[in-house]
């Protein structure tokens, strides 16, 4: 179990610099938005700190161009480390603080639930390194799969579990509507997702398949066959939502799921 | 006699889940405050796509030097699919974001404080920044320029008399 827990939590260090590489590069590539003439300059944005003027003034500072520009050519180098050598303790908390200043830079997300996910898994390691760090790294990875597996599952479990609520949903008539309006719409009228019978089985799997997590932490052969599963639903949800950074948000939370189902159900 | 042993581990997974589907019974209320809504990675609403509803849409219309205004443009973030995207999509990634503004502005509007006025907020420049610097053409043909916010529902046409919720000023170029 040592062992296990320490090459899962190695395996989440590695998803995890693969989706901080990706976003950090875009964001390099997106710094007219956060510029001075962009929409989220910081003399717009920065209204959102007026209660807190210290703060302002530091988020202020970190803001301006050359500012920002080095700190996310640190944030790429220190993702590159993290895949190629594994985390430490000041590497994780720089990838963490650094990634707490740009969601609320970007007011709170960027791109929702694949920041709150990063959020979650970042926050697990900083748990196991912090943990690590004074006890031992077995102990801290526990602590710190525990929280991301929280998180993860409850992502699955809310997600699902809206859906089965929804009688949109379960008719089959929000998919094609959503998928429609989506940013690949509006959908081909010959597309499948227009059949009533097509929509309502896929928005079925999508339910049933979501609100099973409680069943894939019974069992780690449970819990791959959930993870394989995801692997599937998340690129999905790239091909047709475009939500490139969702793939491996939770990509890096699936190693905590496969940890604790092993450890549930041995 | 099946074995019905359950541990304690079981127990609290077993509670756990149980209280989310309170939870998703009860509904959950939307984050207001600014520090909460800046920090809202922590507090994570794992609610996406879950039902058809109002959707805030953006549109933008322009007055020609006839004085005539063009019919509304819609703001719709699109894009073209392509595998390599899964490893770059920056673009597609700022067209949603800043749909998710529009959206703000929306949450904005039906939120707003007694005596406070939309244009005090962060999100209204900021919207007004995305019109001028994006959604308007890039030609001398026009002076002045309008947008308003809509809201209706999923898969509906838009009614601008019965589904606008936010007309601004009419703006000059700078």
């Amino acid at each position: 179990m040592t062992h296990l827990v320490l090459i899962l939590g190695r395996l989440t260090e590695c998803f995890l610099a693969m989706g901080l590489l990706i976003q950090t590069i875009e964001y390099l590539y997106l710094r007219d938005s956060t510029g001075p003439k962009g929409v989220w300059a910081f003399s717009l944005q920065g209204r959102d700190f007026k209660s807190a003027p210290l703060l302002q003034a530091f988020f202020g500072w970190l803001s301006q161009d050359a500012v920002y520009f080095w700190l996310l050519l640190l944030r790429l180098m220190a993702c590159i480390v993290l895949f190629v050598a594994g985390g430490s303790l000041p590497l994780i908390l720089f990838l963490f603080l650094s990634g707490l200043f740009i969601v609320m830079r970007w007011r709170g997300a960027f791109n929702g639930g694949s920041d709150f996910m990063t959020m979650a898994v970042m926050t697990g390691c900083v748990l196991a390194y912090v943990i690590g760090r004074w006890e031992d790294m077995e102990l801290g990875w526990r602590a710190g799969m525990i929280y991301i597996a929280i998180q993860s599952a409850t992502s699955y479990f809310i997600s699902g579990g809206v859906k089965l609520l929804s009688a949109e949903w379960r008719s089959g008539q929000a998919l094609p509507l959503f998928l429609d309006g989506g940013v690949y719409g509006p959908l081909s009228r010959f597309s499948p997702y227009w059949f009533g019978a097509v929509a309502k089985t896929v928005s079925w799997a999508f339910i049933l398949w979501e609100c099973s997590i409680p069943l894939a932490l019974l069992a780690w052969p449970n819990a791959l066959i959930f993870c394989a599963v995801g692997l599937f639903f998340v690129v999905w949800v790239f091909w047709y939502f475009g939500l490139n950074r969702f793939v491996f948000a939770w990509l890096s939370s699936y190693p905590a799921l496969c940890f604790i189902a092993s450890v549930i159900g041995g | 006699m099946p074995d019905l042993h359950f541990s304690l581990t079981d127990g609290l997974i077993f509670i756990y889940f149980l209280s989310l589907v309170a939870a998703l019974l009860l509904g959950r209320r939307g984050v207001s405050a600014t520090w909460l809504f800046l920090l809202r990675s922590f507090i994570p609403n794992w609610r996406f796509f879950h039902a058809l509803g109002y959707t805030p849409r953006l549109f933008v219309r322009i007055r020609n030097e006839q004085a005539d205004w063009s019919d509304w443009q819609i703001m719709m973030p699109r894009g073209r699919r392509h595998w390599s995207h899964l490893f770059f999509n920056a673009d597609l990634n700022l067209a949603m974001s800043e749909q998710t503004l529009v959206e703000q502005l929306s949450t904005d509007i039906t939120d707003l404080p007694d005596g406070q006025s939309i244009e005090q907020t962060t999100t209204y420049p900021m919207v007004e920044r995305l019109v001028r610097t994006k959604l308007l053409p890039p030609d001398r043909s026009w002076s002045q320029f309008q947008f308003c916010l809509c809201l209706y529902l999923t898969g509906k046409t838009v009614d601008f008399n019965e589904d606008m919720i936010l007309l601004s000023p009419e703006l000059v170029r700078e």
